[in-house]
């Protein structure tokens, strides 16, 4: 449904026949065909794929720390993509949508995982590794700050402001060759921990005794993270809430299973984000709301209403 | 001869530079209840975490003269289960759930998935610990006595021959105490070797076959109780007065 919607949204709106037929190839508009195929095609597939991408990433991350809080930003490699990607604008003059500011951002990604990696050691506590990512991730954001701030023009500050609001406007299949191969990794790596998600539900040491490398998990979920949504950030800019948001809606349907909710938090992600996206669409052309707000605004309200539900769970599980 | 059981040899932790534990040799035997019982800051929990290859150690640990350290953590898990103190988990995850877990090791990696075999393991832990009523509330809404029961469960079904076991009998009344100690001791008479650090010296008198005293990092006595916790040790190791009870009660001592 919310597929064929963002098929259907635009500028120029089609009927659920004419999007059928611009698929199939069938269709007598060669304009519908190329609306449908070259922009609005890339554009939900990247919006389903990094949906599920955060979707997933905040489920394993919650499932590591055991912490309901924890979303993708908790180590700072969507910062750090998104630093890579603004300095290249501001720095290097590269235009906002070319291909150099997702390469950036994969390697800014990456680039923060190993200043992690580096700085905790090996068997560092999962305190101490949070603690880090506090840091790097606000070092990205502080450098961020400061390539808006010496940004060359106006107009490359606005754009870079905009782009940090997340959007998925106008990107196109080059974009999504990008970034799809570094979503599906990322993705099979966190997938992989499922299991051992289960036994951390006993705490590190239980599952370390269980016989699950704790270190090693902690490893795969954090490069994990990092590949799928530094490029998942790198293309579609910084795309808040929906890592944090889309396991808490899940989480009762998965019986509170850490491995389901990962399983499920994916399509929950994907259809966030697509809705958020189809939304923006909706919104008159003039206003240019991008979607990243739009899943701020609709995301921390409903955040809100799931801790007020779940008070009482929240505070047992403290206890 | 390799020893059969659990054995240490010269087994030595460092933790920040500082040595924790100084080498202990010791043979453990293959079944049994063993106290291990000693002042706060004894090295106690420093050294039952190294047994469950927690923590990195000089020295060697076997199991029937199989070191440790050469064995998969699947292997080690399938040999020593780990019952530490306090927080058991994190998620509303049912009781069933909770248990399930313990056949991790068995390659059982959803534990609403599990063989019937693996089920009826799991069914019987519950049985055993009294939680079969309870199977299906979140573990989150136990009580004390009840986790504590909970985290039994769940090493029983994991059916390793070894279980070393953190104050398994902390911050629980009396009777859940006992409770506690009870079915470590018959899991014990069944044939496991049940390594329980506990405060409670009359616990450790009553219920186990050797009593493992630790002081400032050393092992300073193994033994019966009824040998190992004399007045010279309690004085000097607890710093504690022992007074006969009058009524000459199967417990040994009332401690002031």
């Amino acid at each position: 449904m919310l597929a064929l919607a963002s098929l259907m949204l635009g500028p120029v709106r089609l009927a659920p026949g004419e999007v059928f037929a611009a698929l199939t190839g069938y269709g007598d508009d060669p304009v519908h065909s190329l609306i449908v195929r070259e922009i609005r095609m890339p554009r939900m597939v990247l919006a389903l794929a990094i949906g599920a991408m955060l979707g997933l990433a905040g489920a394993a991350l919650q499932g590591l720390t055991r912490n309901p809080l924890a979303e993708p930003s908790l180590f700072g490699a969507p910062q750090s993509a998104a630093f890579a990607a603004v300095a290249m604008v501001s720095f290097l003059g590269v235009d906002i949508l070319s291909f150099a500011v997702p390469v950036a951002g994969i390697a800014g990604a990456f680039a923060s995982v190993l200043l992690l990696v580096l700085i905790t050691g090996p068997g560092a506590s999962m305190l101490v590794v949070i603690l880090a990512g506090l840091a790097i991730s606000s070092l990205a954001g502080a450098l961020t700050a400061l390539a808006l701030n010496l940004a060359p023009n106006f107009y490359a500050a606005l754009e870079i402001a905009f782009w940090l609001m997340g959007s998925l406007e106008d990107r196109s299949t080059r974009h999504l060759a990008l970034a799809l191969p570094f979503i599906l990794v990322g993705g099979a790596l966190l997938l992989g921990q499922r299991a051992a998600m289960r036994a951390l539900t006993l705490g590190e040491d239980v599952a370390a005794s269980l016989g699950v490398d704790v270190r090693l998990t902690r490893l795969a979920v954090i490069a994990g993270v990092a590949l799928g949504v530094g490029a998942g950030v790198a293309v579609s800019g910084a795309i808040g809430f929906i890592g944090l948001v889309a396991p808490h809606l899940v989480r009762p349907l998965a019986g509170y299973d850490p491995a389901r909710t990962m399983t499920l938090s994916m399509p929950a992600g994907a259809a966030l984000l697509l809705a958020a996206d189809c939304a923006v669409r909706l919104a008159p052309p003039s206003s240019d709301l991008k979607v990243g707000v739009i899943t701020a605004l609709v995301g921390a309200p409903f955040f809100l209403f799931l801790i007020a539900r779940g008070k009482r769970l929240l505070a047992g599980d403290a206890a | 001869m390799t020893a059969q059981g659990l054995a240490l040899r010269d087994v030595a932790v460092r933790l920040a530079g500082r040595r924790v534990v100084h080498p202990v040799t010791a043979d453990l035997g293959t079944a049994g209840l063993i106290a291990l019982v000693g002042p706060n800051g004894a090295g106690k929990t420093t050294l039952l975490r190294a047994m469950a290859g927690l923590l990195p150690h000089t020295g060697a640990i076997t199991m029937s003269g199989t070191p440790l350290a050469a064995m998969t953590p699947g292997a080690r898990g399938r040999h020593i289960g780990y019952l530490p103190q306090g927080h058991l988990t994190h998620w509303p995850l049912p009781v069933r759930d909770i248990v399930g877990l313990g056949r991790f090791v068995h390659g059982a990696h959803d534990p609403r998935r599990l063989s019937a075999a693996d089920r009826r393991i799991v069914d019987e832990a519950m049985d055993r610990t009294g939680l079969t009523p309870l199977a299906d509330r979140p573990a989150t809404t136990l009580s004390g006595g009840e986790r504590a029961r909970l985290a039994l469960a769940r090493i029983i079904a994991q059916q390793a021959p070894v279980i070393l076991a953190d104050e398994p009998d902390a911050a629980l009344d009396p009777r859940y105490q006992i409770e506690v100690m009870s079915l470590l001791r018959s899991l014990a008479m069944q044939g496991t070797l049940v390594v329980a650090i506990t405060h409670d010296l009359v616990h450790a008198a009553h219920f186990a076959d050797q009593v493992m005293v630790m002081d400032a990092g050393y092992l300073i006595r193994t033994g019966v109780p009824a040998e190992v916790l004399e007045e010279a040790l309690l004085k000097n190791t607890f710093g504690i007065a022992p007074r006969r009870p009058l009524d000459g009660d199967s417990l040994p001592w009332v401690l002031t």
